[in-house]
């Protein structure tokens, strides 16, 4: 779909989730089939406004790009683009690499991200290995 | 609908801006005032952005809204230029800034007034205020600083108008609005785009017309 928002949108709401809004009817406990599993997380801590806002920054920044190049030269640039990504982030499983799910030399070329170092090149976290 | 005011510390072009179209093509113009709450940030802002060789837009609003949103445009002109082999027209480029205000309203602030040439509809002018509407006129004004002028320049403006006319019209109005509105001030910038190409006025704060200040 055609999207020229420029910045994602902030969380609107700063409550915390309450059991009521996902509850069984019947049994009054949480609803883990229409709801997914139980965050604890939700029910004590309000989202933070910027959160939506910096998770979703890539993807709108991207996705504006695409609606331009779609409507600049066609439906074929955008789908192409996309093609060569997908086909970059096939995982191969190479043993010579080192965590070759983190680290994907030709997708970040195709990002254009590739001379770039960003906080999470020096930072590690649980998941993201700190000798990248 | 972003009614909300400008977020702490932003920079806001409380403006005039102004397009006219005549014959042949549009003059546009605008004040130079940028201000942070009661300071002036900048007192000679160029207002006036060029989008593509013959289409330039006056900004209002957030100062940096306005200026994400015309490099956006700027950069979609050109891809649109290289593809299609020939200038954009004016309708286009109206037509991207409204896309960009329209679905991003609820996170910017940006009232901006599109004018330009092309060589199938000669001159022309498009509005696009905070909602992200799309309105032609032969003439627009925009800004805090346009409350103080609409009767004057309803009052004032005539059809076929010629070139020299027009920056008459444009110098004077904005004038008048500088003198009025707190927002506005500086020095008056003005640039006249017709198929030939682009020639821009300054007129400096001690040389503006003259009118009753009582």
């Amino acid at each position: 779909m055609d999207s020229y928002r420029i910045v994602p949108k902030a969380n609107e709401k700063s409550v915390t989730k309450s059991i009521a809004e996902t509850s069984n009817k019947e049994y009054g406990v949480h609803d883990t089939f229409r709801y997914g599993p139980r965050r604890l997380v939700d029910e004590v801590l309000p989202p933070h406004p910027l959160q939506a806002r910096l998770e979703n920054w890539d993807e709108t920044q991207n996705k504006l790009h695409m609606s331009m190049l779609r409507n600049s030269y066609g439906i074929h640039v955008p789908i192409r683009l996309q093609m060569e990504k997908a086909i970059v982030s096939q995982i191969n499983r190479a043993p010579h690499q080192l965590h070759s799910e983190y680290n994907n030399l030709g997708l970040d070329i195709l990002n254009g991200v590739d001379n770039t170092l960003a906080f999470e090149d020096f930072l590690g976290t649980d998941s993201i290995p700190t000798f990248k | 609908m972003n009614t909300a005011p400008l977020k702490p510390g932003e920079v806001s072009l409380g403006t005039t801006i102004m397009a006219v179209q005549f014959n042949g093509g549009v003059v546009v113009g605008a004040d130079s005032r940028t201000t942070t709450g009661s300071y002036i940030a900048n007192r000679v802002t160029d207002k006036l952005t060029q989008v593509h060789d013959h289409i330039f837009c006056c900004r209002s609003g957030s100062a940096a809204d306005t200026q994400a949103i015309a490099d956006i445009v700027h950069y979609n002109l050109q891809l649109l230029a290289a593809q299609e082999g020939e200038e954009p027209t004016v309708q286009k480029a109206a037509n991207l800034f409204q896309q960009l205000v329209y679905q991003n309203k609820d996170a910017l602030s940006a009232g901006i007034i599109v004018g330009g040439y092309d060589k199938y509809n000669g001159g022309s002018v498009y509005s696009v205020p905070l909602g992200g509407s799309l309105h032609k006129q032969p003439f627009c004004i925009g800004g805090s600083g346009s409350t103080y002028i609409y009767g004057f320049c309803d009052a004032e403006y005539k059809e076929n108008m010629t070139k020299e006319e027009c920056v008459d019209f444009v110098k004077r109005s904005v004038a008048l609005a500088m003198s009025r509105d707190g927002s506005s001030g500086g020095v008056i910038r003005l640039a006249i785009i017709d198929k030939n190409g682009v020639e821009r006025i300054f007129v400096p704060g001690n040389q503006l017309p003259q009118f009753f200040e009582g």
